[in-house]
C-alpha cells in the first residue's frame, strides 16, 4: 500500500508541477497486460526509447518530449477511457498500439482530433478521419505473401488462423487474394485458448500443400510451431509478422521446423532496404535500442519506432502540433522518413504497402531475405 | 492422415492434462473444501522455473526437480501462511484469497520473465510415432502415460489408503476428524503439496509441447475446474471427465471447426451439469 | 431529514464531482465506465452477494442486450423498438436461464453460468456477418453525446439503479434472500419457495446487467466477444468481493477501486501487475468483508452520534393470527399411516403409524438413529416416504412441497438453523413473512417481538444472531417454529442445552401452544421433561414403533426400557 501511496503522490506532483518550457506531450495506448501484452509492451518500449533518445539530444525545438501511457488491456471500454483522458490532457498525437476492437472504439472519439496513429492491420482508416495507419494492413501483408508464393510457384497453400479479429480478417483477405491468383487454399482456425493445433494442422495438410501459412499472431503462435513439430511435418512454414522476433525463436528453438519463413517488415533485414536514409535510421535504432534496453529490437519494437518517428516528424514539422487539421494536412502531404518511408495521402491514410514487406528467414542468429522454397 | 486417429491422439493428450489438473483441484477440495483458484499457478510457476533453469544451463532433470520443488513450496506456503490462519473464514472469502494469490503470482511471474512465452526441451525427444494415420510425439506419449498414471495413483491413494481416508475426513468434518486423531493441518498441507507437485508435473510434461507464459495459471485452473465440476468434485470421476472433455473437444474441432468448439462444448457442459445435479438439493456440495 | 442522511448526500455529491478534481487517474471517462459497470454489478451483488449464488455469467448478460439491440438496429428496425426488443429478449433469456440454473446448487451453478458465458462469446465469434465477429459490433448512435453528458447519464442511471436496488432489497425480501443464502433447507421449512425466489432474484440481478450492458455498449461504441467472456465475469466477481459482498455500496466501491488501481498502476509499467496483485491480496486479507464492510461499522457509529438514539416505536397491537385455523381440541390434527422409508439398503422407518390431536403434546422418543429425524423430515416434506401417507386435518400432504406446508407446520431443528447476520427478530419474522403476508411489516415485527419476549429474549431482539449464545439460538429457533400458532409444531430436542430458567420458559410456551389448540410433537431425550409436559408418545427403535400410548404407560413398559433406557445404562 505504501508503494501505491508513493506512486499516487509522485504522479500528483508531476501533474501539478508544470514548468515554464512546456513539454510536448504524446499519448500512447497499448495493451500492457492481458492476453496480448507482448504486442503492447514491445511497441511501448520502443516509444519510450524514442523519448529517451530525443530528450537526451535536447528535445524538439528546445522542448522536452513527454509521453502519457495508458494500458487498455485490449479492452474497448478501457481504450475509450484512455482516449478520452488523453484528449482531456491535450496531447498532440495519440499512438494507439492496441487491437482491432479497442482501436475501433477509439476512432469515433477523435472526430475533432488529435491525430491518432494506429498499428492494427485489420483496420483501414477512413481518410476523412484523423486516424492514420502506420503498419501495412493485413491485405497488404497477404499481397506480399502472394508475391513470394508466386515466385516459388506454390499452387496449394494451407493456412491456419486464430479465432480472433486478426484471424477473421486474415481469412477474408486470403480468400480474396489467393484463389483468384490460382492458388488453392485450405483453411483452418484455432481457438485462442487452445494449446494444441495438431488436429487443425492434420486437417489442412491432407492435400499435400506446398507451403503452410500461420497468421496467428498472439503468444499462442508458438503453439502452432510446436504442434507442427509434434506432427513431424516438413512442409515449409511461414509465420506472420508478429512472430518475427528473437522471443519467438527462443520459444520454438527446440522445435525448429526445417524450413521456417516469416512475413517481415523490411526493417528486420536492413540489407533489403534501398533508401540509405531508411537504412541509417534502422541501424541507429537497432544499435541504440539494444544498448539502452539490453536486448535486441524485434519487429514489434521496430513497428513502435515507425509510430514514434511519425509522431516525431509531426512535432518537428508542424508549427502548432495541437492543431489537428494542420497535423493531418502535414501527414497527408509529407513522406515520413523513418526506418521505412510512410506515404500517407488525402485519399489513403495507410502509410505502408506490400512493398514494405518481404518474406524473411532466420539464419545464423539474424533475419535475412528468405531462400527459395525447396 | 486420418483425422479421427489424430483427434483421438490429441484428445488423449489434452485429456491427460485436464485429468492431472482436475485431480489437484479435487484433492484440495476434498481436504480443505475450497476451490483453489491459485491451483493453475503451480503449473505456471513450474513451467517458468523449469524454463528459466534450463535457460541458465541447468541439466534437464535438475530444472524439473527445481520446478516441482518450487511449486510444492508455493502451494504449501499458500496453505500455511494464508489459508490456515483463516480457517474460520467463509468458504467464499477463502476462495477469494486464492484468487488474489493467483493475481499476485501472475504479477511476480511477469516481472521474472516478461510477457513472452517461454519453453524448454522435451524430456522424451526423437521422431514422433506414426500409426493408423495419426502422429504422436514421444513427449505426448509420456504425457498421456504419466499424466493418467499420476491422476489414477492419487485417486487410489485418496480412496483406498488410511492416510487418504483421513484426508477426506479432514474436509467432511474437521472437528470430528480432529477428535478421531487426524492431524487436519498436516492433511491439508499434504493435499496442497500433492496439488502443487501435480501442477508442476503437468507443466514439465506439457510445456515443451505448447510453451507457457506468465498468465497461463488462471486458464489452467479453469480447465481443471471444468473437468472437476463435471465430475461433481468426485476423485475417480474427475479422471473420466478430464478424458471425456479432451476427446470431445478434439472431435468437435476436427469435424465442426474451432469456432464451433465453445458453443457446442459448453452447451454439452451445461447439460452434464444439469444431469449431475438432478438429485442434489439444498445448496449442494459447496455448502451442504 | 436526519443529519446522517444529509452527510451521506453531501458525500455522494462530492463523489459525483470528484472526477473533475484532477485526482491522478480518476477522470470523468473512468468514472463513467465505473458507473455503468457498477450498475451491472448491482445485479451480481444481488445474485452472488445477497443470495450467495456463485454465477459467472454476468458479463454475458451485459453483452446480450447490446448484441440484440445492435443487430436489430442494423436490420433497419426503428431504434427504440430494437432497444426494447433487445432488452426484453435478454431479460427473457435471463428468466429462462434462471429457470434452468437456479436448480443447480453450488458448484454446478458456477459451471452452468460459466458455460453460458462461453456459449454467448462463442456464438458472437462464430457468426461474423451478423454479430460483427471477433472484430466487434459497432454502435454509432452514442457518438453525438458529449463526454460530460455521458457522465451525467451514467450517474443518473446508477442513482436510479441504486434506488431500485435499495427498494427491492429491503424488509421481507432481504430477510428471505439472506435466509436462502445461508440455509436453503431452513428457508424452505419456514415457508420460502426457494427455487422461485432464487429465480426471481437471478432475473432481477440479470436485468441490472442487461440495462447497464446496453448503455455501456452505446457509450463505448463497440462490443467484442470477449466482453461476454468468463475473464470479464471473473474480474467482476473479484470487484464485487473487494467492494464487499452483499453490501449496498460494495459494487460501487469495488469497481471504482479496482478500475482506478489499474489506471494508477499503469504509471508503474513493469510493476503494474505485482502492485495490482499485492493490493488485491491486501484488500482481501485485511478487509475481509470488503471495503464496504470495513467502513460499515464506523459509519453506523458516526450516524448514531449525529442522529442520537432512534425514538422507540410505539408498541403496536398484537394481531391474532388464527383461531379459525385451529381445529377443535381433541380432533385429529396429524395422522401418520404405515409410513416406511428406505435409504439405499437401510430401512430407516418401517410401517410407522400414529395420530396426534389438536391441543396435545406428543412425545417421540428412541435412541439415536431410531428414525425420529427422518420422520420429522417426512412430515415437513424434506423427504418423501417410500410408502404410507401423512395427513394433516385429513388432507394428504404428499403433493405439497416443503414451503407450502409451512403455514400448517412449524419446525425447530436439533441444531438451530438461523441466519447469523440477521437479528433475532428478523430470523423470527422471516417465517411470518410467508405465513402472514396480510400483516403490515410493523405488525409482523410486533408479533415476532411478543413471541421472543415470551422466552425472555425481548432485549436481544435487535442483536445479530451471531453475537448470541447457542442456547439462545435454540430458543430463537423454537420461537420461529411456534410463531403464528401453526396447527402442528415439530420440535427437535428443544430442551438440549437450555438452562433451568429457559426450560421453565419452554414448558410454559409449550403449554401455551397446547392451550391455544396446536398439536405439538417433541423429540426429546430429557425424560423428566417429557414426563412432565407430554400426554402421549411413541417410541421408535431401528425404524419401528415399539410402543405407543400414554406417556406414563410407555415409561413403565419393560420393552421400552430394554430398547432405550437399557441402551443408555
Amino acid at each position: 500500500m505504501k508503494r501505491i501511496a508513493t506512486i499516487v503522490l509522485a504522479s500528483f506532483l508531476l501533474a501539478g508541477g508544470a514548468n515554464a518550457a512546456e513539454p510536448l506531450v504524446v499519448g500512447i495506448i497499448t495493451p500492457n497486460t492481458g492476453p496480448v501484452a507482448t504486442v503492447g509492451v514491445r511497441q511501448l518500449s520502443a516509444v519510450q526509447w524514442w523519448q529517451h533518445d530525443v530528450n537526451s539530444k535536447g528535445g524538439i525545438r528546445g522542448r522536452q518530449v513527454e509521453i502519457e501511457t495508458c494500458d487498455d488491456q485490449a479492452n474497448p471500454e478501457r481504450a475509450v477511457s484512455c482516449t478520452r483522458d488523453l484528449i482531456g490532457k491535450g496531447v498532440s498525437v495519440i499512438i494507439n498500439g492496441s487491437l482491432t476492437g479497442a482501436v475501433r472504439a477509439t476512432i469515433p472519439l477523435i472526430k475533432d482530433g488529435p491525430v491518432m496513429l494506429i498499428a492494427s492491420p485489420a483496420i483501414v482508416p477512413d481518410p476523412s478521419t484523423f486516424a492514420f495507419q502506420a503498419t501495412p494492413t493485413d491485405l497488404e501483408v497477404t499481397r506480399a505473401l502472394l508475391a513470394f508464393l508466386e515466385a516459388n510457384k506454390v499452387k496449394r497453400l494451407a493456412m491456419i488462423a486464430a479465432t480472433d479479429a486478426t484471424g477473421e480478417v486474415g481469412v477474408a483477405d486470403a480468400q480474396q487474394v489467393f484463389p483468384p491468383a490460382g492458388i488453392e487454399l485450405a483453411l483452418t482456425r484455432i481457438d485462442l485458448r487452445a494449446n494444441d493445433a495438431s488436429i487443425q494442422l492434420a486437417n489442412v495438410v491432407k492435400n499435400n500443400p506446398q507451403a503452410l501459412y500461420s497468421s496467428y499472431s498472439g503468444a499462442g503462435a508458438a503453439t502452432v510451431v510446436k504442434s507442427y513439430t509434434n506432427l513431424g511435418l516438413t512442409v515449409p512454414l511461414i509465420v506472420s509478422n508478429a512472430n518475427v522476433s528473437d522471443a519467438f525463436i527462443a520459444v520454438v528453438k527446440d522445435d525448429m521446423p526445417p524450413q521456417l519463413r516469416g512475413m517481415g517488415l523490411l526493417t528486420v533485414a536492413p540489407d533489403l532496404l534501398k533508401d540509405p536514409v531508411n537504412k541509417a535510421r534502422i541501424e541507429y535504432f537497432d544499435k541504440s535500442y539494444a544498448a539502452w534496453k539490453g536486448e535486441r529490437a524485434d519487429q514489434l519494437n521496430q513497428l513502435g519506432l515507425l509510430l514514434a518517428d511519425t509522431a516525431d516528424a509531426v512535432l518537428r514539422g508542424v508549427d502548432n502540433p495541437n492543431d489537428p487539421k494542420a497535423v493531418r494536412s502535414f501527414l497527408e502531404h509529407t513522406p515520413i522518413k523513418s526506418a521505412l518511408t510512410l506515404n500517407f495521402s488525402p485519399d489513403s491514410h495507410i502509410g505502408l504497402k506490400a512493398d514494405s514487406m518481404a518474406v524473411v528467414q532466420y539464419k545464423d542468429g539474424r533475419w535475412t531475405k528468405a531462400d527459395p522454397l525447396k | 492422415m486420418n483425422p479421427l486417429t489424430q483427434a483421438v491422439i490429441s484428445g488423449l493428450m489434452s485429456g491427460a492434462v485436464y485429468a492431472l489438473l482436475a485431480t489437484g483441484l479435487v484433492i484440495v477440495f476434498h481436504t480443505a473444501q475450497i476451490v483453489n483458484i491459485a491451483h493453475g499457478e503451480a503449473y505456471a510457476i513450474g513451467g517458468i522455473v523449469a524454463a528459466v533453469a534450463a535457460q541458465a544451463g541447468a541439466p534437464l532433470w535438475l530444472a524439473f526437480a527445481a520446478a516441482i520443488v518450487v511449486a510444492i513450496f508455493f502451494a504449501v506456503a499458500l496453505e500455511r501462511v494464508l489459508l490456515r490462519p483463516r480457517r474460520d473464514w467463509s468458504i467464499n472469502a477463502l476462495i477469494l484469497v486464492t484468487l488474489a494469490v493467483a493475481f499476485f503470482s501472475r504479477g511476480v511471474l511477469n516481472l521474472l520473465v516478461g510477457s513472452d512465452p517461454v519453453s524448454f526441451p522435451r524430456l522424451f525427444a526423437g521422431a514422433p510415432l506414426r500409426f493408423a494415420g495419426g502422429v504422436l510425439p514421444r513427449q505426448g506419449l509420456g504425457l498421456i502415460v504419466i499424466g493418467f498414471t499420476a491422476a489414477i495413483a492419487v485417486t487410489a491413494f485418496l480412496l483406498y489408503t488410511p492416510l487418504g481416508r483421513q484426508l477426506r475426513a479432514a474436509a467432511e468434518n474437521p472437528d470430528a476428524a480432529e477428535l478421531m486423531g487426524v492431524d487436519v493441518d498436516r492433511a491439508r498441507a499434504l493435499a496442497f503439496a500433492i496439488a502443487g507437485a501435480y501442477g508442476a508435473l503437468g507443466a514439465v510434461l506439457l510445456v515443451p509441447l505448447v510453451s507457457v507464459d506468465f498468465q497461463a495459471g488462471l486458464g489452467m485452473t479453469l480447465r481443471g475446474f471444468i473437468a472437476a465440476a463435471i465430475a461433481g468434485m468426485s476423485p475417480p470421476l474427475a479422471i473420466v471427465a478430464g478424458l471425456g472433455l479432451g476427446l470431445a473437444e478434439a472431435l468437435v474441432t476436427t469435424y465442426l471447426g474451432a469456432l464451433a468448439q465453445d458453443p457446442i462444448l459448453f452447451l454439452a457442459l451445461i447439460g452434464v451439469a444439469l444431469w449431475q445435479s438432478r438429485k442434489v438439493r439444498f445448496g449442494g456440495s459447496l455448502r451442504a | 431529514m436526519s443529519r446522517s442522511r444529509l452527510l451521506a448526500l453531501a458525500l455522494a455529491a462530492l463523489a459525483i464531482a470528484s472526477p473533475y478534481a484532477g485526482f491522478p487517474g480518476w477522470t470523468p471517462a473512468l468514472a463513467t465506465a465505473v458507473a455503468f459497470n457498477t450498475l451491472g454489478l448491482l445485479g451480481l451483488n444481488l445474485i452472488f452477494g445477497v443470495v450467495g449464488m456463485l454465477a459467472f455469467g454476468q458479463a454475458a448478460f451485459m453483452a446480450l442486450p447490446a448484441y440484440g439491440a445492435g443487430i436489430l438496429d442494423q436490420t433497419g428496425m426503428p431504434f427504440i423498438l430494437a432497444v426494447a426488443v433487445g432488452v426484453a429478449a435478454s431479460i427473457l433469456v435471463a428468466r429462462l436461464v434462471a429457470w434452468v440454473f437456479v436448480r443447480l446448487p453450488g458448484v454446478y451453478l458456477a459451471v452452468g453460468t460459466l458455460g453460458f458465458g462461453y456459449v454467448v462469446e462463442g456464438l458472437a465469434r462464430a457468426f461474423p456477418s451478423i454479430s460483427g465477429g471477433a472484430s466487434g459490433l459497432v454502435f454509432s448512435r452514442g457518438r453525438a453525446i458529449s463526454a460530460d453528458a455521458w457522465y451525467a447519464i451514467a450517474i443518473a442511471m446508477l442513482s436510479l439503479g441504486l434506488v431500485v436496488y435499495a427498494w427491492y432489497v429491503r424488509g421481507g425480501v432481504w430477510r428471505r434472500l439472506r435466509t436462502i443464502c445461508h440455509d436453503e433447507l431452513a428457508a424452505a421449512v419456514v415457508g420460502i419457495d426457494v427455487v422461485r425466489v432464487k429465480a426471481t432474484a437471478f432475473t432481477i440481478g440479470c436485468s441490472f446487467a442487461v440495462v447497464a450492458g446496453l448503455l455501456r455498449a452505446y457509450y463505448v461504441g463497440v462490443i467484442i466477444p470477449e466482453d461476454a467472456g468468463v475473464d470479464r465475469s471473473l474480474e467482476q466477481v473479484g470487484m464485487v468481493m473487494v467492494g464487499g459482498l452483499g453490501h449496498f455500496l460494495g459494487p460501487l466501491i469495488g469497481t471504482a477501486l479496482v478500475q482506478w488501481l489499474f489506471m494508477i498502476t499503469g504509471y508503474a509499467s513493469r510493476y503494474e501487475l505485482v502492485i495490482y496483485g499485492a493490493a488485491f491480496l491486501a484488500a482481501v486479507i485485511y478487509a475481509r468483508e470488503g471495503i464496504a464492510g470495513w467502513i460499515d461499522r464506523p459509519w453506523r457509529r458516526l450516524a448514531r452520534r449525529l442522529d442520537g438514539e432512534a425514538p422507540r416505536e410505539p408498541a403496536l397491537r398484537q394481531p391474532t393470527l388464527r383461531s379459525e385455523e385451529a381445529g377443535k381440541s381433541g380432533a385429529v390434527c396429524l395422522s401418520v399411516a404405515a409410513v416406511s422409508k428406505r435409504f439405499g439398503g437401510v430401512q430407516a422407518l418401517e410401517n410407522v403409524s400414529f395420530e396426534v390431536s389438536f391441543g396435545e403434546i406428543f412425545a417421540m422418543v428412541g435412541p439415536n438413529g431410531a428414525g425420529k429425524s427422518t420422520l420429522f423430515n417426512i412430515i415437513c416434506g424434506i423427504e418423501a416416504p417410500s410408502s404410507g401417507t401423512v395427513r394433516l386435518r385429513g388432507d394428504d400432504l404428499a403433493a405439497l412441497p416443503i414451503h407450502r406446508r409451512a403455514p400448517f407446520i412449524g419446525r425447530s431443528f436439533q441444531v438451530a438453523r438461523l441466519v447469523p447476520d440477521l437479528t433475532a427478530l428478523a430470523n423470527v419474522m422471516v417465517r411470518l413473512d410467508r405465513i402472514a403476508p396480510q400483516l403490515a411489516e410493523a405488525e409482523r415485527a410486533a408479533l415476532a417481538l411478543a413471541q421472543l419476549e415470551a422466552f425472555g429474549l425481548g432485549p436481544l431482539a435487535n442483536r445479530p444472531v451471531r453475537t448470541l449464545s447457542l442456547g439462545q439460538h435454540k430458543l430463537i429457533d423454537l420461537t420461529r417454529a411456534a410463531v403464528g400458532d401453526p396447527p402442528l409444531v415439530l420440535l427437535d430436542e428443544p430442551a438440549v442445552g437450555l438452562t433451568r430458567e429457559e426450560l421453565t420458559h419452554l414448558a410454559q410456551l409449550l403449554e401455551q401452544l397446547r392451550a391455544r389448540g396446536s398439536a405439538v410433537i417433541i423429540v426429546e431425550h430429557n425424560i423428566d421433561f417429557v414426563a412432565e409436559i407430554t400426554g402421549r408418545g411413541i417410541v421408535l427403535d431401528s425404524g419401528r414403533a415399539i410402543a405407543l400410548g400414554a406417556i406414563r404407560d410407555i415409561l413403565a413398559d419393560q420393552g421400552v426400557h430394554e430398547a432405550y433406557f437399557g441402551a443408555l445404562a
